[in-house]
């Protein structure tokens, strides 16, 4: 969940400078077309000799321009692939305890968790997965119940008794939950016996 | 199932506010969109015109230039068109523009896409879909006898309930209605208890 948020940071940080300064540049051109800064520098032309000059007396320009592109692609590039960051479910939790390591599949405590919520009546459908390190997992839980559900009650489940007990078979002291409720209009639940 | 209900959220030693505050303010951050859709797109463009720059740049500074942008003919542009003209104007308004909805996509935190519950945890965080809480305190509005039909839409942390009777005089619906929502609100117990306002039609 940590990645996810730091992603979110990076976003709404990365649009807010870009915002900025196309901002300001597309700010400067319209106040100095419209004469903000005088008559005569509106009339003026974008390229005009003062520039033109510049650019063939100063080469070096050039470089500084493409060390600038080339930041601002590297950038850009890491903000790109840091889209696709998740939060991704691990497959195997290793812990070590005073009597040597112990080897926990995740999906079984996943699934474990999964067929504690659903054992309430309220409760359709859970889905579950363990994210985050070995070292450090985290849990994150969706869950569809009827819309007459108890919420506080569920609610009550999870933190008192669900998650607790998922955190002792995962041997960690802290387990960051996150629980994503959805109600469904009413329906007689079915349960298949097997 | 009692026994899961009984210790509720009354009785059960309460945490320090401290930590239902730090419980709370994770929760309202969990949910807020993470801008993924603009922040795409962003990236890819500043990514593909900054590799333009620097392939037409350095390809010109080792001596071969690319070309793949047409600069002697937009350098002939700059060159003839002054900073008054419509097209610059034009240009400019609109980087101006798409500048500023970069800068409010960045700054505003965005709705966000579930309700966060209040669990006095802060490692336990939970949401409930925004579609399902309305719908959860419509039907709460709908156990009012004489109301037929309740919507609910959520604006601005404000929850408003407009309930739909048959009645000739429904003016003494609009209290039940809102108890009615309220007791659901207590029971579902956002992380921030919106206020409600009810409003009663005839229908």
């Amino acid at each position: 969940m940590a990645k996810e948020r730091a992603t979110a940071r990076g976003n709404r940080l990365g649009l807010t400078l870009l915002g900025l300064v196309l901002l300001a540049g597309g700010g400067y051109a319209l106040a100095r077309g419209l004469g903000a800064f005088g008559a005569l520098r509106a009339m003026e032309r974008i390229a005009g000799p003062r520039e033109i000059v510049f650019f063939a007396r100063s080469p070096w320009i050039w470089w500084v321009i493409a060390a600038v592109a080339l930041i601002l692609a590297l950038l850009a590039l890491r903000w790109l692939l840091v889209q696709a960051r998740r939060d991704a479910p691990t497959g195997l939790r290793l812990a070590e305890g005073p009597g040597g390591v112990t080897e926990v599949e995740s999906s079984g405590v996943a699934n474990a968790l999964e067929s504690d919520v659903t054992e309430h009546p309220a409760v359709l459908r859970a889905r579950a997965a363990v994210t985050g390190t070995g070292a450090e997992p985290g849990v994150r839980l969706r869950m569809v119940a009827d819309e007459e559900a108890p919420v506080d009650e569920l609610r009550h489940h999870l933190g008192a008794r669900a998650i607790p007990r998922m955190r002792e078979s995962l041997e960690v002291e802290h387990l960051p939950a996150e629980v994503r409720l959805r109600l469904e209009p009413h329906r007689r639940k079915t349960r298949t016996l097997r | 199932m009692t026994a899961i209900g009984a210790g509720g959220q009354g009785a059960a030693a309460h945490p320090p506010a401290r930590t239902v505050r730090r419980a709370r303010r994770a929760a309202m951050r969990r949910f807020r969109p993470r801008r993924i859709v603009p922040a795409t797109i962003a990236a890819a463009v500043l990514l593909a015109v900054s590799l333009l720059v620097l392939i037409e740049v350095v390809s010109g500074l080792v001596g071969r230039p690319a070309r793949i942008i047409p600069y002697d003919a937009m350098l002939r542009w700059a060159a003839t068109t002054r900073w008054n003209e419509a097209a610059v104007l034009t240009g400019a308004a609109i980087v101006a523009l798409v500048g500023l909805l970069l800068l409010l996509l960045g700054l505003v935190p965005g709705r966000p896409s579930h309700v966060p519950l209040r669990t006095e945890d802060p490692e336990l965080i939970m949401g409930m879909q925004r579609r399902s809480f309305a719908r959860a305190l419509e039907r709460a509005a709908e156990t009012v006898p004489g109301v037929t039909r309740a919507r609910a839409r959520m604006r601005g942390g404000r929850v408003l309930i407009t309930a739909s009777s048959a009645m000739h005089d429904p003016g003494g619906l609009e209290q039940s209605v809102r108890e009615a929502v309220y007791g659901k609100l207590r029971s579902l117990a956002p992380a921030v208890e919106p206020p409600v306002d009810v409003k009663v039609r005839r229908k």
